[in-house]
């Protein structure tokens, strides 16, 4: 079963609507029955049905739901619309909502609804519309003309990186573009609730789709409510066009040439606008990646790479595996940070190699103050605020503690009935990211009997190497270990089974700790088994067997025959 | 900001020149009534080192400025009633507001609806003027170190709003106020607390000073035959409860 990731997401994240929907269901149907007529009033019975679990019934983006999503749902009452085809501070037209309820918006709860008929879609686009004042307005809102539209090439895409340069995406996006940048930790939205910059080598998760339109269209309109402005006016003028624009905003008489200047300029202006987004684009590998349900653990020759920049791990991050916020014992997460990892394995017969890579805006650290006691930072210009203390990035691989029976342990790191075996990493003081030798990897193994409790092995029966490396908003994280050990407390690791594996990811500048992380389900790893000879030798015993079947038939039919 | 959180009070017009029904000005001092003065607090800046740079001091905050006497800064006063019915013509010179050592300047000011902006970056570093209002249509606009100037139309102006915030995301200590009105009788306390309203109509107004720290306050005026002079008295804000 292959799922778009996304689409898992929204599924999970409707699903906690659901229930708390059930019992606004029937409240919804009684109304419906009395309700209002016309297309706003069969939009009202769709929507107080399907979106105010999340949405609330006002529109206020405040539903039973609302708290535990994240982003939140959308406050409909301020006219503010993330996706739109239509120019910075214009209202989105009727098809963009259409397009956002008909096919969802990727990496949120929004899931799609083309269950709906058309004509209920339409209706509930109408009814959120009455919810904002801004809709009175008379005048059509003014959508972004898709001109001078540039092809993606190796050229345009350099030519991006430049625009990407000049603008300072970097600024909050990160040299990278994972969304790690100076300021990415600071961003609040229009309801000043947090927001992150979006990563922008994930592009299947970006909420208005990943084709280079779309993109060019964000940069054009901005992200009405969120912090990512308008680029379109971001570009330097030369003074004469400067000059002429003034002359244009006064509604003064110009001449044709200098019209003609004015309209270069701004070609110009939308074909690196073109070159942006084929840069943007480029950043993300060209397909959307799958989640991955077997993690292949390729067979080599000799030395294990002892490197995350070893050339034999080849291109790309890796199988890709989606994490979700645990949310099933208390306290929950219903925000995380980790929504991926992505997981490449090597061995050689006798060690394994497994190279973890995740996304995380910063590398967090508790210090000893920050163990002892929360800390009292300024933050902006506002009063003291007590902050809550630091806590450590950490990651944990989880096994089963044998194979031979099948059992697999609860997914969240064992429980008390079935122990897992886990390779659990955690940041430490003394990395940063310049440090990435050996001895700071960090990463313990022991048994778990459950999210908070792992209790990792006496050192001299530590059998796992660790070593993590972390810049512009990426860990990498090796471990190695010995297929076989000695500690009949380990997993032994075989060739040609089906070893279940799952992954567990704290993000601590996000609060994250002990129950609250986030967490994959079980998926299988593979190691590669070696060519051995067995079959060989039945294959040549097929063959002699054949032969010698032949054979006696042969005589047999000899012996009728005479 | 709710009318009924503000203190209504009537001011003693002072009668200094008898005379014909004449425009006049509406002048004053703005006062904050605290025990101590509140001390100013540094900016943190760290989050960008282009903007430490271009500090040798810290940076203080600008959230509330009040000299010993208790004079309050960048004390928005406007006549909020009073001009119903009367129309204004909005300027077509801009106003201007610049981004100087990661500070919006002004802090605050005031534009009349339909009235041009223009922005400045004489930072030379990318900040983002984002413009969060109620009433008038959200703006946000990047505005990298290469670009000095950006217009703003007067459309974006479009309906009066007080006050109008501004942002920047990039440096979220970054904050401004334009107070946008149908007419042009507001001005801005200056250091010392003094304002200003000059060439008011004659006739009863309500005058209200805003502050985006402490609690504002409303007086009822009359302009007949002479300059008014009053007093404002600002209320700290209610102490927020700590979670």
């Amino acid at each position: 079963m292959r799922m778009p990731v996304s689409r898992r997401i929204a599924l999970f994240a409707v699903a906690a609507c659901v229930l708390e929907a059930s019992a606004g269901i029937e409240q919804a149907q009684a109304q419906a029955t009395a309700g209002d007529l016309g297309s706003v009033g069969s939009g009202k019975i769709v929507y107080d049905d399907k979106c105010a679990h999340c949405h609330g019934a006002e529109g206020r983006g405040d539903g039973a739901g609302a708290d535990r999503l994240s982003p939140r749902p959308r406050d409909f009452t301020r006219g503010l619309y993330k996706i739109r085809s239509t120019e910075s501070g214009e209202l989105p037209t009727d098809d963009d909502l259409l397009r956002i309820v008909t096919e969802g918006m990727p990496g949120t709860s929004m899931p799609g609804w083309p269950g709906l008929s058309d004509d209920e879609r339409r209706a509930v686009v109408a009814y959120i519309k009455t919810f904002s004042k801004q809709f009175e307005r008379a005048t059509a809102p003014l959508e972004i003309a898709i001109v001078d539209k540039v092809s993606p090439s190796e050229e345009s895409v350099s030519e991006g990186r430049k625009v990407f340069e000049m603008l300072e995406c970097a600024k909050c996006h990160g040299q990278e573009g994972r969304g790690n940048g100076p300021s990415a930790l600071s961003l609040v939205d229009e309801w000043n609730y947090p927001t992150r910059p979006a990563d922008l080598t994930m592009s299947w998760r970006f909420r208005g789709g990943n084709e280079t339109e779309d993109l060019y269209r964000r940069f054009i309109a901005g992200l009405a409510g969120t912090p990512m402005p308008s680029i379109k006016e971001s570009f330097p003028l030369d003074m004469e066009v400067e000059d002429i624009q003034i002359m244009i905003e006064d509604e003064e008489e110009i001449s044709p040439e200098d019209q003609k200047k004015y309209d270069d300029a701004m070609r110009a202006i939308r074909v690196k606008t073109w070159h942006l987004a084929n840069y943007v684009r480029s950043l993300s590998p060209a397909e959307n990646p799958e989640a991955a349900i077997v993690l292949k653990s390729a067979l080599v020759e000799g030395e294990l790479p002892q490197g995350a920049d070893d050339p034999r791990w080849g291109a790309g991050e890796g199988a890709m595996f989606p994490l979700a916020g645990q949310v099933i014992i208390e306290p929950r997460l219903f925000a995380p940070t980790v929504t991926d990892v992505f997981v490449k394995s090597m061995h050689n017969g006798e060690e394994m190699a497994l190279l973890v890579t995740w996304h995380d805006p910063s590398l967090s650290v508790a210090t000893a103050d920050d163990e002892a006691d929360g800390v009292a930072t300024t933050t902006g210009d506002d009063q003291a605020e007590q902050q809550a203390p630091m806590l450590n990035d950490a990651l944990a691989v989880i096994f089963p503690t044998r194979i031979s029976d099948g059992a697999r342990p609860y997914f969240l790191m064992g429980d008390a009935r079935l122990a897992a075996y886990a390779w659990v990493w955690q940041a430490k003081l003394s990395l940063s990211p310049e440090e990435t030798g050996e001895g700071h990897g960090d990463v313990r193994e022991g048994r778990a009997k459950g999210l908070t409790r792992f209790q990792e092995q006496p050192a001299d029966a530590q059998d796992v190497r660790g070593k993590v490396a972390y810049a512009h908003g990426r860990y990498q994280l090796l471990i190695h270990r010995s297929l076989g050990t000695e500690d009949k407390n380990d997993l032994q690791l075989e060739a040609g089974k089906f070893i279940p594996i799952a992954f567990v990811a704290w993000d601590g500048s996000n609060g994250e700790a002990g129950t609250q992380c986030s967490v994959s389900t079980w998926y299988y790893l593979h190691l590669e088994e070696p060519a051995s000879n067995r079959p060989y030798f039945l294959g040549l015993a097929g063959a002699l067997l054949t032969i010698a079947v032949q054979f006696a038939a042969r005589r047999s039919f000899r012996r009728a025959g005479a | 900001m709710g009318v009924g959180k503000l203190s209504i009070a009537i001011a003693t017009a002072v009668v200094l020149v008898a005379g014909p029904a004449a425009p006049g000005s509406i002048s004053g001092v703005v006062k904050v009534d605290v025990k101590k003065v509140p001390p100013a607090k540094p900016v943190k800046m760290e989050s960008d080192p282009d903007c430490v740079a271009k500090h040798t001091e810290p940076h203080m905050s600008e959230k509330y400025i009040v000299d010993a006497d208790k004079n309050v800064k960048n004390v928005f006063v406007y006549i909020k009633t009073g001009l119903e019915g009367q129309t204004f013509e909005s300027p077509k010179r801009p106003g201007e507001l610049d981004q100087i050592g990661c500070a919006y300047a002004p802090r605050v000011m005031g534009l009349m609806v339909g009235q041009p902006l223009r922005i400045l970056n004489s930072d030379r570093l990318l900040h983002n003027v984002h413009m969060t209002p109620k009433i008038n249509e959200e703006f946000n606009k990047a505005m990298p170190a290469r670009v000095r100037k950006m217009p703003v139309s007067g459309k974006v102006f479009s309906k009066a709003e007080v006050m109008v915030p501004f942002k920047c995301d990039v440096h979220p200590w970054m904050k401004a106020y334009i107070g946008v009105l149908p007419h042009p009788f507001f001005a801005v306390s200056a250091a010392d607390g003094s304002f200003a309203i000059e060439d008011v109509p004659p006739g009863k107004y309500t005058v209200e000073a805003w502050h985006e720290a402490f609690t504002g306050q409303v007086l009822e005026i009359e302009v007949a035959e002479a300059d008014v002079t009053v007093s404002f008295s600002l209320k700290p804000p209610p102490r927020r409860k700590k979670k």
